[in-house]
Order: structure tokens, then sequence, then C-alpha cells
């Protein structure tokens, strides 16, 4: 008895310095911890083989509030769809939904309704806005001049998983490197999985300079991870303030009647110019990208840039290295600039030429194309856009509407319709886009006809498909 | 008494019984004696191009000799790419055979026994049957090398005459219909005899179902027998080809409320085809070539349809009866050569890269303008071609700013060529309205 008392001695005191260490947290950590909330909504999932989604997911992941009117910043995988064609982040999502039922809570219980605002495709974030603006705690109020050093430590407020029952989590850590291109990241070695990105970075005297922005687990529980970043082993980023600064006052907006994400496009596929195809050329010291598609009615196609074309020069950006990067770059240069005419020079026959291209917002993807359900016959199609077309190796001035639902042992799936034909006509009509497509199947319908006869292009070959009505048992 | 008459109609039935299962069992071993001898277990060594390199591996099919100087029929699957092919005979005797000619579109091959050393050898050989008079229900036996087991014999009853399977990638049968047996066919098989109980070869068996079970294809004996004469003769079968892609009336009848309707679909049409020259259209509907009346209703008698074109010499001009839109009209177009269903490959080991010729098949399948150019096979991992990242699947079109028209001009350029300038080669490339510059520079 006599020898253990010493032991509980120090037992004690390591436990009153550990207590005594938890004090030392800056108080604006635990003010700040106060502005992140939890958003739960749920995500229709998307089912090719159903004319409407008909199960949804429940979700929950870390969101800031932003401004006093109820403006919350959080993970863009809240929507995950690609909404220009030119942001092909998602390869594999096909139809998707946006988010329904989205609600936001703070460290108290309640619950407030919110909707969704829009996405930033390029930085991956997305807004969301609570529907009233009382009783919500104070906004975070970002600095963004605050620039970290490799070794700097950080604080990161973020949410642990469902199996912590979301509670917040305060960790220490270091800027382990610094990436500058396409735009500045910091990137720390993360000790954990938090619920999702989104949490917010704060540095030592206490100021929010950040959000963390991907870190290597996004396991939101579906098959929509493939959000998962390409960073190795337990790597985060962090994702500074004067990035993202802009959009906190003026948000994307996300609008079903598509008028454009604000982000210009010039439609070419790139090829990087390196130094030895340089000096094969005797271009020396040439720095450039080569164009090697040309997308049509693109402003690229519009201005004359050619196949074979090497881009040195776009309004104030000079191209610069001869890495992927510089691909990036030029990539997040044009979808930054506004609509309208951009100086450029480019090299065709190992001689410079200047061109003026009118830059356009970037077309929309299949994700915001309009699709029309045919209840009956029990399928959806889509009118085609420049993704659908690019993906399938399309000839580009394939026109028709292609089929982007079929209801299992429906109509059109007994008659053997699939998914992704390309219907070219009815009834020998010709289809060129949804409005034809509309037309035709509803003259087809109202004549009340035994079989239909759908004239489509399946892979590479086309052929004639008789859909029967009534084919229902 | 009644036990006597019992005791009698017992024997009686056994006897019967027996008999019966006495004469099949005599069928059975008469039959395979007919065929067993002419056996020969194949193995060829086939040489094929991965990753852009030249490798060399042996498979195992079987075969059987059908005449006394050594021919053997076998599947083209088995066959192809062989560079050289052991044969076992059933005697175990080991000779080398000769490939004389293959046919993709039949996946038939025709090998010949080398006798140069063995010049007296006496060869057993089999009998073709007709495999248009079979039955379903008839007794079969497959005879072959399941998974390299030589010298096997298996039973089974026909189970269909009449399956039709889709061209799929590689595994296309655009002329014939197969027979489906229950008799065992494993992988090894392939090219091997489907025999009737007379001793007659009757098919060459050439596909399994493996997750189901006892579903086994042969081909059609009556279909290999064109090909062995056209082979025999020229080495190879020509065809005549028009670009038409056929569909069946069945559904086309009752849309069009049209019951006695004859005549089949016109379902795609091939660029540069005599048939889009002639101003033929998909939805047309063909009645008869050269007042040959055409018809099929069902997808099963497409084949027949095909296999008429193709067996029209090359070049006959020939008329065709169609309507459009309900009115009968004709045109007439002359026949083209169809194309080889493989390209040549060619391995371009100083550049790490593998190329192909540009079949028509190819031309169709990507969609390109033109044969010009060659088909980037394989990448070398870590060769020249690699670091230049040129990828599979993109066409050649032109080295330095020389342009490559064929496989032939592009091998002379790459002979020339093929130790790498200190500037590098420059391959400029494209890949459906894109192009890619691809500069190898030396290891």
């Amino acid at each position: 008895m006599v020898k253990r008392t010493p032991i509980a001695a120090i037992l004690l005191t390591v436990s009153l310095v550990a207590a005594g260490a938890g004090n030392t947290w800056p108080e604006n950590l635990n003010r700040l911890k106060q502005s992140l909330c939890l958003v739960e909504y749920y995500l229709p999932q998307a089912e090719t083989n159903e004319i409407q989604d008909n199960t949804r997911i429940k979700q929950k992941i870390t969101g800031i509030l932003v401004d006093e009117a109820g403006l919350v910043m959080t993970s863009d995988i809240i929507f995950p769809a690609n909404i220009d064609i030119v942001a092909r982040n998602r390869f594999y999502a096909q139809i998707q939904s946006p988010p329904e039922d989205i609600t936001v809570s703070f460290e108290k219980d309640e619950k407030y309704a919110a909707t969704l605002v829009g996405v930033d495709e390029d930085l991956r974030v997305a807004f969301i806005r609570i529907s009233q603006s009382e009783n919500l705690p104070e906004p975070v109020v970002f600095r963004s001049d605050h620039a970290l050093e490799t070794g700097d430590p950080v604080y990161l407020i973020q949410h642990l998983n469902g199996r912590y029952n979301n509670e917040v989590i305060i960790t220490s850590q270091n800027v382990n490197s610094i990436q500058e291109k396409p735009w500045l990241k910091w990137l720390s070695v993360g000790a954990f999985t938090p619920l999702s990105a989104g949490g917010l970075v704060v540095d030592p005297q206490g100021d929010p300079i950040g959000v963390v922005y991907r870190n290597n687990a996004m396991s939101v529980g579906s098959h929509f991870d493939i959000d998962v970043p390409m960073t190795s082993g337990a790597l985060t980023e962090l994702l500074p303030a004067a990035v993202f600064r802009q959009l906190l006052t003026d948000p994307p907006k996300l609008e079903l009647q598509y008028t454009g994400t604000g982000k210009s496009w010039l439609g070419i596929q790139m090829q990087v110019l390196t130094s030895e195809m340089a000096a094969y050329w005797g271009l020396d010291t040439l720095n450039g990208i080569i164009i090697m598609r040309v997308m049509p009615n693109s402003p690229a196609e519009k201005g004359g840039l050619q196949m074979g074309d090497i881009i040195t020069s776009l309004g104030e950006l000079e191209i610069k290295g001869e890495d992927s990067q510089a691909i990036e770059v030029l990539r997040n240069h044009i979808r930054s600039l506004p609509d309208g005419p951009v100086p450029m020079i480019i090299w065709r026959d190992q001689r410079p030429l200047s061109k003026t291209i009118i830059l356009e917002s970037s077309p929309k993807s299949q994700f915001f194309a309009e699709e029309y359900s045919e209840e009956k016959l029990r399928f959806s199609v889509k009118e085609l856009t420049q993704d659908i077309i690019l993906e399938n190796d399309l000839d580009f001035d394939t026109e028709g509407v292609w089929v982007s639902r079929v209801e299992e042992a429906g109509a059109a799936s007994l008659s053997g319709l699939v998914v992704e034909d390309l219907i070219l006509s009815i009834d020998n009509h010709k289809i060129r886009n949804l409005e034809d497509f509309k037309k035709e199947i509803q003259a087809s319908m109202d004549s009340d006809p035994q079989l239909i006869q759908v004239f489509i292009k399946r892979q590479d070959k086309t052929l004639f498909i008789y859909i029967k009505p009534d084919h229902m048992l | 008494m009644q036990n006597l008459i019992f005791i009698i109609l017992l024997i009686v039935i056994f006897n019967g019984y027996g008999s019966a299962q006495f004469v099949l069992q005599r069928e059975i071993l008469q039959a395979k004696d007919r065929v067993l001898p002419a056996l020969v277990h194949i193995e060829p060594v086939k040489e094929v191009f991965t990753s852009g390199k030249k490798v060399k591996f042996q498979v195992t099919g079987s075969g059987v000799i059908f005449s006394p100087e050594g021919h053997i029929l076998t599947n083209n699957h088995v066959a192809e790419k062989a560079r050289l092919v052991k044969c076992t005979l059933a005697n175990k005797e080991e000779l080398q055979a000769e490939v004389i000619g293959l046919d993709a579109l039949t996946d038939l091959a025709v090998l010949k026994l080398d006798l140069t050393e063995k010049p007296h050898l006496e060869l057993p050989y089999v009998e073709f049957g007709d495999s248009d008079s079979l039955q379903v229900g008839q007794f079969v036996l497959a005879l072959g090398s399941p998974l390299g087991l030589s010298r096997s014999l298996s039973m089974g009853v026909i189970s269909s005459l009449d399956r039709y399977f889709e061209d799929s990638g590689e595994m296309v049968s655009p002329f014939n219909l197969w027979i489906q047996t229950d008799a065992a066919i494993n992988p090894g098989n392939s090219g091997g005899p489907l025999v009737d109980l007379n001793g007659k070869v009757v098919g060459i068996n050439a596909r399994a179902i493996f997750y189901g079970e006892n579903l086994g294809f042969a081909i059609p004996i009556n279909t290999a027998k064109l090909v062995v004469d056209r082979i025999l003769a020229h080495k190879q079968v020509e065809r005549s080809w028009i670009g038409i892609e056929w569909q069946e009336i069945k559904e086309y009848r009752k849309y069009k409320n049209l019951p006695q309707l004859d005549g089949v679909l016109i379902a795609d049409i091939e660029q540069n085809s005599p048939a889009l020259d002639a101003g033929l259209k998909p939805g047309d509907i063909v009645h008869s070539i050269n007042r040959e009346p055409l018809s099929a209703v069902y997808r099963e008698e497409l084949p027949k349809i095909r296999k008429m074109i193709a067996e029209i010499p090359v070049g006959t001009r020939i008329n065709i009866e169609y309507s459009r839109n309900g009115y009968r009209t004709q045109t007439s177009l002359s026949t083209a050569l169809r194309g080889k269903f493989e390209g040549n490959e060619f391995e371009c080991a100083a550049w790490g890269l593998s190329v192909e010729e540009i079949t028509s098949r190819i031309v169709k399948n990507l969609r390109l303008d033109n044969s010009d150019g060659v088909l980037v096979s394989g990448v070398r991992i870590g060769g020249p071609a690699h670091e230049a990242e040129v990828y599979r699947g993109y066409v050649i079109k032109y080295i330095d700013n020389t342009p490559v028209k064929d496989m032939d001009q592009f091998q002379k350029l790459y002979e020339d060529l093929k130790d790498i300038p200190e500037k590098g080669i420059m391959l400029r490339m494209f890949y459906k309205n894109s192009i890619r510059y691809g500069l190898l520079m030396g290891e």
C-alpha cells in the first residue's frame, strides 16, 4: 500500500497538466466552433432503370456560416453533377438531381431549412442559404492576407463522423507542403478522417484563414465516392480564403433554366508543347499549348483556331512551363475571364499569328439538359449535349436525342430500347432535338398505334426498334 | 400360368431393351472407329502483339484430317497467327502442319500436314456428312482435346439447329446458324469434329457457354464444305460486299399491318459502300436480288441472305428490287470485295510500338474517313513511344512530314528512320477529330 501512493500522485499530476493544457486553447476557437454547422440533406439516387428517382439517401456534411443572411459554404459533394461541360470532375456520374430537404444545425439542436444556392465546380465548394436569418450564430469573417509557410501551425475545426455523433473536433496541425498551381493550396498530413470536407482552418492567433478543401476520405457513404481526391495517404488539402473570398459576396448561382455558369470556355482539347517538340520545330524557347481538337460551334472554331495551332498567350497569361499544369493554368485562366473578346497569340506553320477570340459561357452538360419522360412507354430522353457527344465519340454533327432512362420491363424496355441509344427518327420523322421528339412521340401516341417505329443508333450501328405501347400484360 | 406370362413378358421387354441399347452401343463404337483415327491434337505456337511487343505462346486445339493428302479442318481461332503448328495424330505420331488458309468470318481454317519426311504415310481421313438433314434430338459425338486431354470423346444429342448469334467483337458468324449440342464441349475441343452415328462429320465444334451446362455449339459442315473448297482452290475465301446491315421484318410486318409482306429491312448502310452509292437507305425493304426473292421474317433467316450476297462473284452487277414508303422500285450496283477481317501487324521494336494495317473493318468501327495511315495497336512500357505519350488507338498519318498511306509505306519509312536522330522523329496522329503529336526521342 505504502509503495502505491506516489504512483497515484503522479497520475493525478499528469491529468491536471492535461486539463491545464485544455484551458490554453484560444477563446476564438470556441467562438468559431459555433459557426460550424452540420448540413443534412437527401440525395436522390440516380436510377436509369426507372423513369424517376424513387429512392434517396440521407447524408451529412460540414458547413460554415459565412454571412448574416444565412449563407453557408460547404463541400460540392452536396450536388455531385457536372454542371457545365468543361468541368469534368465526375467522369462516372450520370443523371443526378439536386439535393432535397436540406437542413442546417449549429451547436444547438434546432434545425433550419435551407436551399442550394450554387456550386463552383473548379474550387469544388457549394453554397446553401438558410431560409431565415434570426437567432443564427456570428458568421465567420475570414482573413485572406495570411500567407502561411511550410511548417506553420494551424488549427482545424471539423466534425467527427457519425460514429462519434458528429461532435466538433479541433486539431492542431502544420502546413507540410504548399502547392501553387493551379491555385494556392496548403497541404497538411491529416491525422484522422473527418465527416467531410468543409471544416475551418484557423491560424494560431485564432483568425479563420481558410477551409478544409479535400482530404483523403470523403466517405459520405455512397457510390458518389468518386469524389475521393487523387492525393495519397492521409493528406489534407487546405484552401486559403484568398482563393474563394470573392465567392462569399457573389456566390455561384444554380438555375435550372440554364443560362451559363458564368465561366467561359474556348472549346479546345490541349497537349503541352515540350521543349523537345519546340526544338524539333525550330521554335527553341517557345512555351505553348498545342490545340488537339476544336469543338464544333465553340469560340475557338468561330475564331478560326485549328487543330495543331500552338497557343503561346491568351489575354494577360503567357504560357510557361511544359508540364501538365500548364494546361490547368490556361484552362483556369480561360474560365476566370468574362465573356467577350480576348487577344491571343498562336503559332501556325512556325509563325506567330495574332487572333481575337470572343469567349462565351461554357455550354451546359447532360445534367442540366432537359429530360423528357414518356409516361406510357416508360422511357426518358435528353437532348444531346456536347459532353455526351464527346464521351461517346459521336460525330460532331450528330443530331437526335439520347435515351437517358428505360424502366425495367416497361413498354420501351420490352421492345428492346436501352439506355444510351440515340434516337434518330420516329415513324420516319427525323428527330433533331428534344422539341422534335416531343412533337413526334405525341403525334404517334395520339394516333393510338399498334407499334411505333423508332430508328436508333446503338454503338456503331443503326437499327429499327418497334415499341408496342400496350406491351404491358 | 399368369406367372409364366409375366416372366415371358419381362424377358421380352428386357431383351428388347437390351438389344436397343446394344445397337446404340455398336453404332457409337462404329462411328468412333470411323473418325477417331483421323482426329488431330493441334498445338500451334502463336505470335501476337501485346503492349507493343511481339510475344509467342502455345495453345491447344483440335482438328480432323479430311483428305488422303493430309488436309486438316480446324477453327480459325485455333490456327490464326500461328507460326508453327505441331500436330499429334491419333496414333500419337507427331507432325508439323502448314496453314493453308484462314477464314475468320466462319471461324474455319485449313491446315496441311507436312509429309516430306514420311511420304508414304497412309493417313486416315473422315467423310463430311450433310448438316442440312440433321434433326433435333439426334445422337452426336464430339471428339477432340478438351482442356488439352487429347483423343477424348463425349456424346449427346442435337439440342437446336437454328441458334443465331449476333456478332460481338471478334466473335462473328454472319453466314451461319449454329448446331447446339449437349455433348460436353470445353476449351481445347475447338476445331474438333461433331459426328453423327454414321461416323460422318456434321459440324466443327467451336464455342461453348461456360456458365451454363452442356451448351456447346458447332459450325454446320455444309458451311465448312464451301469454305474448304475455296481455301483449297485460292488459299482464301473471297466474298462480295455491298455494305448493308440487314434486319428481320417480323415487327415491321405488324407495324405496317402487312402480314404477308416478304422482304428484308435495311437497318444500316456503311460509308463508302456500293449500297450507299446506289441510293439505298435504312428503312428500305429489299424484295429481290437479280430477281431471286429475298425474305427474312425472323432473324434466324438473316445468315442465308448475307451468305447469298457474299457468294456472288466479286464485281458482279446486281439488280436490287426494293420498296420505300410503299413504292416498289429498283436500283443496281456492282458488288465490291469484302475487306480483310484482320490486318497485318508490325512491331517497331526501336520505337517501342506496334502498328496494325487499317482494314475496312477498322475504318467502320473507328468511323474513319478513309484507310490512310496505320493504327497504333500497342505501346511498350518505357519505350520511346511510351515516353512520347503515343497511345493505342491513334492513327499515324505522318512521320516527320511524310504522309503515311498504308502499312507497306510505313514499314519502308520505319526501316529508313528506325535509328532515332538527335532531334527526334515526329509522329502526327489522329483520333476522331483530334490530333496528337508524339516526338520519339532516342533512348
